[in-house]
């Protein structure tokens, strides 16, 4: 197992991303933090610029976690959740939230459609936590080989 | 102006500076940084507990240098890239702020940042003195962050926790 790769089950899986955010500059800062990720084991990363856009990703390839921004035009992260949860096929995705919200009455109705939430900005470390719990996926270093051990539920 | 909601304002924008940007924003300008022109300017609205706008004027040469920074790369970006980061500051500034303006559970919605033209400046500029205006000096230049509160929503603006 190389460093920097989760294994489960015996097999080493990659995670397919998809960050939706109007800015094409924060989509970029997000991409940078998630390669900044020691351990991650990063699949294809997708782009959307709002939920609409996020939406049909979803529809056109694997995605195992989106990153969503709420204040978006055309459709706004909370209406693509809302949406993505009444879609059997993308009901259970894992979604973290990366947003400037800072109403915790917000924060706590994205929650309670069982997304993860960020502020931004954020740091390597609370994207990673976040992704983790959410995943499912945890991992920690074996000494002297770098490798990376996981002992999560499934996707 | 309210000094409450000053005080505020500075800490999040520095604080949005020093996280996003990687940039030191310094609190007492140098000449070149009180000299420099104005470059670029966005605008935010923003509605729900309080309605008003949020205003970000960049002086002097420092958005180039700032959105290399956030991308992490070294080449020259492009305006639009400029004008996206710069609007992304806003943002950040805008909602780190409200909520200590508001309070925690109470909403606010951020509109999309709108770019400034030198015609919508000028209107700005006609608009009555704003609740709150912070200057931060960043290398050769500076940001000017203007907040502006609709009076009817600003019950409970001045007392940010």
């Amino acid at each position: 197992l190389s460093e920097g790769s989760y294994q489960r089950k015996g097999f080493t899986v990659a995670i397919n991303i998809l960050v939706v955010d109007d800015s094409a500059v924060m989509r970029k800062m997000v991409i940078k933090t998630l390669r900044l990720i020691r351990g991650l084991p990063l699949g294809e990363i997708y782009e959307a610029a709002n939920g609409q856009e996020g939406l049909k990703r979803l529809q056109e390839q694997w995605i195992d976690l989106a990153l969503v921004d709420i204040n978006m035009p055309v459709m706004t992260g909370e209406e693509m959740i809302q949406q993505l949860r009444q879609n059997p096929e993308t009901k259970d995705l894992a979604v973290i939230v990366v947003s400037t919200e800072g109403s915790e009455s917000r924060i706590e109705m994205l929650q309670r459609h069982g997304a993860g939430f960020v502020h931004k900005p954020f740091s390597p470390e609370l994207l990673r936590k976040q992704i983790i719990e959410l995943t499912g996926v945890s991992y920690e270093q074996e000494v002297g080989s770098g490798a990376i051990q996981s002992c999560g539920p499934d996707f | 102006m309210n000094r409450k909601l000053e005080a505020g304002l500075y800490k999040a924008a520095v604080r949005t500076f020093e996280d996003l940007s990687l940039q030191l924003p310094n609190p007492v300008l140098n000449d070149e940084q009180h000299e420099a022109t104005l470059r670029a300017a966005v605008g935010i609205s923003f509605e729900g507990a309080i309605r008003g706008w949020l205003i970000l004027r960049m002086c002097g040469e420092v958005l180039p240098d700032l959105t290399a920074s956030m991308l992490g790369e070294d080449r020259e970006p492009s305006e639009t890239e400029q004008q996206d980061a710069l609007g992304e500051v806003a943002n950040v500034i805008c909602g780190n702020l409200l909520p200590d303006l508001v309070g925690a559970r109470k909403i606010c919605h951020i509109a999309a940042p709108l770019t400034l033209d030198a015609d919508v400046q000028k209107s700005v500029r006609d608009m009555p003195e704003p609740a709150a205006a912070v200057e931060i000096g960043l290398n050769q230049g500076r940001a000017e962050v203007m907040l502006y509160i609709d009076r009817e929503s600003s019950l409970c603006v001045g007392e940010p926790s």
